[in-house]
């Protein structure tokens, strides 16, 4: 019976193109390509960051690595003329902030104009920030996924969807980003056999150790894990065109803890070369692995150009847009039916704890270093 | 899998114990005998003889008789001859000697165990015709089938020539061809979409399969359309003598058909039909969501025919398929929120034929037929409903003549008229729902032709098969014509005025010529050389840019923008016969340039998009190869190898490049370029009763493309892709395993069945469908696609009622 289980479920999922038969590529061989200049920025109208990102594209895909561009010189030029410098981020590699205070506002239109320590100038065209509609409610309802396999976090979870009403315009097109925050105990691992120096702030791992113990430090102080969206999520309002968008699927949150799972949701009116940018890249990477892919093809930014060598060429796009967000707490207590557990990935090692009466100064707390993807600021409206 | 395999352990040691059973004690007794030719009744001598399989140097004497003593008990006897079949037989001594007449058949002489045929016998390779080739169904039964569905499309590409981006594709790849080049008819009606659940199964009910002929090169002048091949299905004639009833159960659909003789010799009905039940399946074997999704699909096929004198035949036959799914939204429609999606897409073919003979020189058939091709994707969900329609209505009216003024020449000529009606998308139509609604204008068109078809023998050693065929095609109105900005990219925004067409006027016309020519030269009896040149025109194209096209793809006649495909190909064989027709060699070369053909922009918008022509790119495919094969055709031991080197390129510049260049305009391999391919098919018949077949395939990894680095967004590592199809997943192949046995009761019953147990991979290689990249981190990752990455094992039950 189990033979013929598994017959079909062959069928039923070559049928319905489940990913099932998905194996890591073997004797893959590497082909060199090209460095492009990546450029990715947040340029819009909310509380949050504005930022301009620089890098440059790994030219191989196993070995190489996208490095972060430094020392450029990045403005911007609303349609009145007026300069905003945006000046190097020392938390994050290749991200430029706004040197001074900058919002964008919604109905101006700008323009990025990026110099390299190369001398090659990059301009894209002017951009509006668009209006945006609010969300109207973010919610989530329990769904328990029994296909998936048993030690899957996402097999018990929430999916978590919104609704908006569209704009009366036709034209509109949406992008969907979350942010979810999470307080960590854990700080810093320290693995193979490593442990952590204070003095230089890092972890420390013996010559030549052949340990393959982890030892882990809490957090000094309040820290957060920032976990963003990995997948891209687009919309055009081509065939909804101001109507109420209702039950959009904007995530699913596993049920990996009992602590209340906060979530910033943030709903963006973009411009349409971003619209086509970005969805181009859903269907051409998001979505492969079917039977029916399309062919895959990199889309080269079509509104930032090189302006003293046209024919280089720039990955990315200037995205720029009307923002409004919401946050929502999902109670991971709520609609979970009774003999359902969480499923928690237990923690790899050993705690360090000072020795109680142990050496004078003795640390077993780490810092929460500021990063892109952690803070030690509270998020808004953050509840234990 | 263990208890399967226990399973047929045992069945197969019951069944050598069966063969030695002994009696320990008794008499010995004879078991003689006289072996003779079974055509000439001469006795051969020193036929070999062996007993309980094992040799005992026993054979025939000079009057082809045998003598040996056993004891008593069962006992297996086989006779063996160089050049003739051997003969087995069960033979129980009990109480007294035992006297055997066997007659064993010369191989040469004895019926063809013809699975395919390129040139079929010795007289066919005689005739002019170049890259046709027959499958018969009782050849390509005997081929290992994928979960027991015997499967035409699966069977034919085994033969050289013809292959598919990958298991589980929807429509084949002939000779270089792309999907919608291939004119496939049923009974001379067309198929658009030829496989059920979404490529895994062919459409074809194969019960009702007379045969198929498949003409990879030498189309006769009588089929048009597309410019590739045809592949020409016929349904049996229902007999009009004799009641029959078939059927088979297997593990994915059961099938059954009745030929039914209404008035004996005069009128008589063949009805067939083809069920999937995987709707219980799935609510009995998938687990969470899938126990939710359905897949049925069924096909059925009815046949009349009514001879009410020599001279006037009339057949009125249909053919309907359904498909219904329902699944997730992963296929949702672009831009539409949607929890579950369903599809529902399939046939309905009708076609009547009314032949007339006039003389022994002179005979008609006059034929209308129709085929009305159905899609329809929808979510019930009461807020977002979404209904998607399209169509394809196709009505055909063909008039055609055979006359054979002599012995030297055999005409065929005809007229024929088609219309089509597209609807591309109806969405919403009547329908409440806040998704809105798009009604793309139907596309009416009609294509005339008129042909003639010589096959003229020359002399003895020199034959021709002059064909030449007129297609002359309208696009109609009620239709619109957009207009564009000129010099620059037509866009949505270089939109500058749309003609409207009213009813019935021309929009755009097309025509040409289409020259067939195949010439034979017979070296001798047994070995010709011969060439083949074919124009063909085709108004009518698949616009879909995925590996493999979904069953719900939009088609497009010709139109301004869009110009017909011209395809021409050339082509060379060499054919050999052996050995009285046991063997058969042959070499065929082709070349395939064929204009006009589709691409599209880089993230092009197909899905309901009125301004279609702004997404495509004119481009060019061109094909060629080389196509070795060897054939036993009789004997126990009977089958065949191939190797094909074939390539298939494309080259795409369009009118505006380098906005409208695909690798910079350079020739690129198409997805189902394959250089090498082999297929290895060995039949084993031993005896009437049991018949093992082995099917094995090869061929190279088909493209894809292949990053060259990766760029970071959002930090989500993307790749970067420089050229199309600039490398290739790893090569494929495949061992498929079969084991017939036919009338297990062995008696001679009105009743008779038949296993099939096969096994599909047999060593369960994960062939790479395609090859693709995921994001982990801060790096990219490869992973492969594999289709049917595990041994398949199916045991179908098969009857015949006569």
């Amino acid at each position: 019976m189990k033979q013929i289980k598994r017959i079909y479920g062959i069928i039923l999922m070559v049928g319905f193109l489940l990913e099932s038969c998905v194996f890591p590529a073997v004797n893959f061989d590497e082909l060199r390509g090209d460095s492009y200049l990546t450029v990715e920025t947040e340029i819009h109208n909310g509380d949050g960051l504005n930022f301009v990102k620089l890098s440059s594209s790994a030219n191989s895909v196993l070995r190489g690595t996208a490095l972060p561009i430094s020392d450029a010189i990045v403005f911007l030029l609303d349609k009145s003329g007026k300069r905003y410098d945006f000046t190097w981020d020392v938390t994050v590699p290749g991200r430029y902030i706004p040197a001074g205070a900058f919002k964008g506002e919604v109905g101006n239109s700008y323009q990025v104009h990026i110099e390299t320590v190369s001398g090659d100038v990059y301009e894209s065209d002017f951009e509006e920030i668009k209006p945006v509609p609010e969300i109207k409610q973010v919610y989530s309802e329990f769904k328990i996924k029994p296909e998936l396999n048993d030690v899957d976090a996402l097999k018990n979870g929430w999916d978590v969807f919104i609704d908006f009403q569209d704009l009366p315009e036709s034209g509109n097109f949406y992008q969907w980003s979350y942010s979810h925050y999470e307080k960590l105990e854990i700080c810093t691992s320290c693995t193979n056999g490593g442990t952590y120096d204070f003095y230089n702030n890092e972890c420390r791992i013996p010559r030549r150790s052949l340990s393959s113990a982890t030892t882990n430090y809490r957090c000094e102080g309040n820290c957060w894990e920032l976990i963003k969206n990995k997948d891209l999520l687009v919309f055009s309002d081509i065939l909804t065109n101001g109507q109420e968008v209702v039950g959009k699927k904007i995530l699913r949150v596993p049920y990996d803890g009992s602590s209340k799972y906060y979530l910033k949701v943030e709903q963006r009116a973009i411009n349409p070369s971003a619209y086509n940018f970005f969805a181009s890249i859903v269907n051409s990477y998001q979505n492969a692995g079917s039977l029916f892919d399309i062919p895959a093809v990199t889309n080269f930014s079509v509104n930032i150009r090189c302006t003293n060598h046209p024919e280089k060429k720039v990955l990315g796009v200037f995205n720029v847009y009307g923002l409004s967000s919401k946050i929502i707490i999902i109670d991971r207590y709520n609609q979970v039916p009774p003999n359902i557990n969480p499923i928690k990935t237990p923690l790899d090692g050993s705690i360090f704890e000072c020795p109680i009466g142990g050496p004078a100064g003795c640390k077993d707390k780490t810092p929460c270093v500021e990063s892109e993807t952690r803070t030690s600021v509270s998020p808004e409206n953050w509840q234990d | 899998m263990k208890s399967i395999y226990q399973f047929f352990f045992y069945l197969i040691l019951l069944n050598l114990l069966n063969y030695s059973v002994y009696s320990q004690d008794g008499t010995p007794h004879l078991i003689k005998g006289k072996v003779i030719d079974g055509a000439s009744q001469e006795p051969l001598v020193g036929a070999s003889i062996e007993l309980d399989f094992k040799e005992i140097g026993a054979f025939t004497d000079e009057s082809g008789k045998f003598a040996i003593i056993v004891p008593p008990g069962q006992h297996a006897i086989k006779v063996s001859f160089v050049g003739y079949d051997p003969f087995r037989r069960k033979v129980n001594v009990e109480g007294e000697d035992v006297d055997l007449m066997i007659s064993l058949e010369n191989v040469a002489k004895s019926l063809e165990e013809v699975i395919v045929s390129s040139a079929k016998m010795k007289e066919d390779i005689q005739t002019p015709s170049l890259g046709v080739t027959i499958l018969s169904l009782k050849g390509i039964k005997k081929l290992p089938t994928m979960m027991g569905e015997v499967d035409v499309f699966r069977s034919i590409q085994t033969l050289p020539g013809v292959s598919s981006v990958g298991e589980g594709a929807n429509g084949l790849n002939i000779r270089g061809s792309q999907v919608d080049q291939n004119l496939i008819f049923i009974d001379e009606t067309p198929i658009f979409n030829p496989t059920h659940m979404f490529g895994l199964f062919s459409v074809f009910a194969s019960d009702a399969i007379r045969d198929l002929e498949l003409y990879k090169g030498g189309v006769p002048a009588r089929f048009g359309g597309r410019s590739a091949t045809v592949m020409d299905i016929k349904m049996l004639d229902p007999s009009l003598t004799k009641f029959r009833l078939r059927g088979g159960i297997g593990p994915v659909s059961n099938r059954i058909m009745a030929e039914i003789p209404l008035i004996k010799d005069k009128l008589s009905i063949l009805s067939t039909a083809r069920l999937s039940y995987n709707d219980v399946l799935f609510r009995a074997f998938a687990q969470g969501n899938l126990s939710n999704y359905r897949a049925n699909f069924s096909d059925l096929a009815t046949k009349i025919l009514f001879r009410p004198n020599q001279k006037n035949s009339i057949s009125i036959s249909n053919y309907i398929s359904t498909d219904y799914y329902r699944v997730d939204s992963l296929f949702s429609l672009q831009n539409v929120v949607a929890k579950q999606t369903q599809f529902n897409y399939g046939h309905q073919n009708y076609s009547a034929h009314w032949s007339h003979y006039f003389s022994t020189k002179l005979s008609s058939v006059f034929a209308l037929a129709s085929t009305v091709y159905k899609t329809k994707t929808f979510s019930a969900d009461s807020i977002n409903a979404i209904d998607l329609r399209s169509s394809i209505d196709y009505k055909n009216a063909h008039l055609s003549f055979d006359f054979i003024p002599n012995e030297k020449h055999i005409v065929n000529f005809g007229l024929m008229a088609t219309r089509y009606i597209i609807a591309p998308g109806d969405l919403n139509r009547g329908v409440v729902s806040r998704i809105g609604t798009v009604l793309l204008p139907k596309e009416y068109s009609w294509e005339m032709a008129a042909y003639l078809d010589d096959e003229f023998k020359l002399s003895k050693q020199l034959a021709f098969q002059l064909g030449l065929r007129y297609s002359q095609y309208y696009r109609i109105g009620p239709g619109e014509q957009h207009e564009y900005l000129a010099g620059v990219l037509p866009t949505e925004a270089s939109l500058i005025a749309t003609k409207e067409f009213e009813s019935g006027k021309i929009m755009a016309q097309y025509g040409g010529f289409e020259p067939r020519l195949t010439m034979r030269y017979s070296i001798d009896e047994e070995t010709t050389l011969k060439f083949g040149y074919n124009r063909m025109r085709q108004y009518f194209q698949l616009v879909s840019n995925n590996t493999t096209p979904l069953p719900t793809a939009r088609y497009k006649t010709a139109d301004y923008f869009i110009k017909p495909q011209v395809g021409d190909f050339f082509s060379a064989g060499f054919f050999k016969n052996l050995s009285s027709n046991i063997y058969e060699f042959s070499v065929e070369t082709y070349y395939r340039g064929v204009q006009n053909t589709l691409d599209f922009l880089s993230g092009a918008n197909l899905q309901l998009n009125p301004t279609i022509e702004t997404q495509v790119i004119e481009s060019k495919v061109h094909a060629y190869g080389l196509e070795l094969m060897a054939q036993k055709k009789k004997g126990e031991l009977n089958g065949w190898i191939s190797y094909t080197y074939a390539r298939a390129l494309a080259q795409a510049i369009g009118n505006f490049p380098p906005l409208t260049t695909i690798n910079d305009g350079k020739w690129y391999p198409t997805n189902y370029d394959k250089p090498h391919t082999v297929n290895l098919f060995v039949n084993i018949g031993q005896g009437k009763h049991h018949s093992f077949s082995f099917n094995f395939a090869y061929n190279t990894g088909r493209p894809y493309s292949k990053p060259s680095g990766f760029y970071v967004i959002n930090q989500v590592s993307l790749p970067v892709y420089q050229a199309r199809n600039n490398a290739r997943v790893r090569d494929y192949h495949r061992l498929d395993f079969s084991w017939t046995i036919n009338n297990p009761t062995m008696k001679d019953k009105k009743w008779v069945g038949s296993w099939v147990f096969t096994i599909y991979n047999l060593y369960g290689r994960k062939n790479p469908y395609s090859l693709f990249f995921k994001s982990k981190g801060t790096t990219l990752n490869p992973y492969e696609l594999s289709v049917f990455a595990r041994p398949l094992l199916s045991l179908t039950y098969n009857f015949n009622f006569n």
